[in-house]
């Protein structure tokens, strides 16, 4: 039996180690670097109904143990991502996950019934991109908004939803609760954390953007809170993600309410990250004598 | 082969004033390196600095060692300079695509500041092919690897903006000079070129000028360096595009400088 096979909903998972949006692209430039069969899942980069042409550059910048990304969600648009990109994806054994960000609910929904009829696993709803003016972040920060495009979107497909949230919207429980109410199979957490770094010579913005999205280690310890709060507040699964670099970290996690964790930043320092999580998980489970990674899931001794 | 790997320092040198060659030697057999592809190098294995560090092949040593040559500007290439030989970092590479060849034409090399690493690269592949070599700088301190790149070209040509070496003036000067007392036989040369963006610029007037095909490696900040995170995007005639995937050698009039 395998002991890390857990589940989102109806979503079954080999593992709980999936790839966080937007640090993995559609997959295949980490395929020449990591075995893909082995990750619980893909979630690939925010796709939007039309391609986005992105922010301006500079786009990064690294900050103390994380970095701060303003790439205001560059994608290739639907029809490219299901003609082009996704085929190479199903030839992997594992799941895959699409984030869909869209202006309005109504492209939200034809976003998902077309990615349900494209047969891809479950949808992440993006409500929490920090980086772009309008769509996404829009929806995230507005209980009631948020609850109504999960209500439409929940109607209009039978496919797995995952409502991703911001931790710059106030309380996350109640976006969380709201979501679930809505019709949400999961919600995962935390996007970045809305940053700005001014260059002291030039006293300009390190970012083109001004403000960032962070990510990397710096906000591990925010994320994690954020996750137990949610725990305690929702009975759908959660999957948690914010700085998690190894095995460690992504079982803190799970202790703090998590059924499945997301990696992302780590993808850029190691390409084989979520691999080395999966052989760690692994041997946890076995040195802790678990039967199941789920018996741990908010297992936090307090 | 793996484009991930371990390599060994072997030598850690300050070459001139604030600026370093390191040179490593892969644990394993490794894919050889073209001239204008680059390696991401891990720098501490921690979280600060936390991402790898984007570095152009400079030479390729005997055995395959990689030869990357840096200058001191921030937190990770200040802990670089303490590297010590046995020291272990793990690498990404090579990526990108390299400098094309273009076959029948006389290979001019144009490097500003550091953007004389991958030319040197270059240079170096070229050598049979007698490119023309200008190199220019803000001060004599900031010139490089002038002793290899007068082996290949004997004429080389230095610019310094100071004038404390060669030509006081700017590196992009010499070559229109050379272009226009090369008369019709202009167009029998290719532009390869590396440095700041006013200098690619000025040569991308020079290549429209003269009518002749020329190629830049452009910098920008890199988080993963794979193509992934698309945040080393740069204008394109055709929108933007990655320079750690598409490029950092582009071709001149593809990528708006």
């Amino acid at each position: 039996m395998n002991k890390l096979e857990t589940s989102i909903g109806a979503l079954k998972l080999k593992n709980p180690v999936m790839t966080a949006s937007g640090t993995f692209g559609y997959g295949e430039e980490y395929s020449k670097f990591i075995d893909l069969n082995r990750l619980g899942a893909v979630v690939v980069k925010g796709i939007s109904l039309n391609p986005m042409e992105g922010n301006p550059v500079p786009r990064i910048y690294e900050t103390p143990s994380g970095m701060l990304n303003a790439i205001g969600l560059q994608n290739v648009g639907l029809k490219v991502f299901i003609e082009e990109k996704l085929p190479f994806l199903r030839r992997f054994d594992t799941k895959v996950i699409v984030n869909i960000l869209g202006n309005t609910v109504e492209e939200y929904v034809e976003l998902a019934r077309h990615l349900e009829e494209a047969a891809v696993d479950a949808i992440e709803l993006n409500v929490s991109c920090p980086n772009v003016k309008k769509g996404g972040i829009a929806f995230g920060t507005d209980l009631s908004a948020m609850g109504g495009l999960v209500e439409q979107v929940r109607a209009a497909t039978r496919i797995p939803i995952i409502t991703k949230l911001s931790p710059n919207a106030g309380n996350i429980a109640e976006f969380a609760r709201v979501a679930e109410n809505a019709g949400s199979d999961a919600v995962s957490l935390i996007n970045t954390l809305l940053g700005l770094a001014i260059d002291p010579q030039t006293r300009r913005p390190r970012l083109a953007n001004i403000t960032g999205g962070l990510s990397g280690p710096a906000i591990r310890p925010i994320a994690v809170r954020m996750v137990w709060e949610v725990f305690r507040k929702v009975k759908i699964p959660i999957i948690g993600m914010g700085g998690i670099m190894d095995s460690d970290n992504a079982i803190e996690f799970i202790l703090a309410g998590a059924t499945a964790v997301a990696v992302g930043t780590a993808n850029f320092v190691q390409p084989d990250a979520c691999e080395r999580i999966v052989d760690g998980l692994e041997c946890y489970v076995d040195e802790n004598g678990l039967h199941s990674i789920r018996e741990i899931v908010g297992g936090m001794i307090i | 082969m793996s484009r991930s790997f371990e390599a060994v320092v072997t030598e850690n040198r300050e070459v001139a004033v604030n600026h370093f060659r390191l040179t490593l030697a892969p644990d394993q057999e490794v894919t050889l390196p073209a001239p204008g592809q680059f390696y991401m190098l891990g720098i501490t294995g921690g979280t600060d600095p936390l991402l790898k560090r984007p570095f152009s092949l400079f030479r390729l040593g005997k055995n395959g060692a990689i030869n990357i040559l840096y200058r001191v500007k921030g937190k990770a290439t200040q802990i670089m300079t303490g590297l010590q030989p046995g020291s272990v970092l793990n690498l990404l590479g090579p990526l990108g695509n390299g400098f094309p060849n273009v076959e029948g034409k006389r290979p001019i090399i144009v490097a500003g500041g550091l953007g004389v690493a991958p030319l040197t690269a270059l240079a170096e592949s070229l050598r049979f092919d007698s490119p023309r070599i200008f190199v220019g700088a803000r001060y004599a301190g900031d010139v490089l690897a002038t002793d290899i790149l007068s082996s290949i070209d004997s004429d080389i040509s230095i610019s310094t903006d100071d004038g404390s070496m060669g030509i006081q003036g700017v590196v992009t000067d010499a070559v229109n000079e050379y272009l226009a007392s090369a008369g019709t036989s202009a167009q029998d040369h290719v532009i390869y070129g590396c440095g700041p963006r006013g200098m690619l610029r000025a040569l991308a007037g020079l290549s429209d000028r003269y009518g002749i095909e020329g190629y830049v490696s452009l910098e920008e900040y890199m988080a993963c360096g794979v193509g992934a995170c698309l945040g080393c995007v740069t204008k394109t005639a055709g929108g933007y595009r990655r320079v750690c995937k598409e490029g950092p050698v582009f071709r001149i009039g593809e990528v708006i400088l």
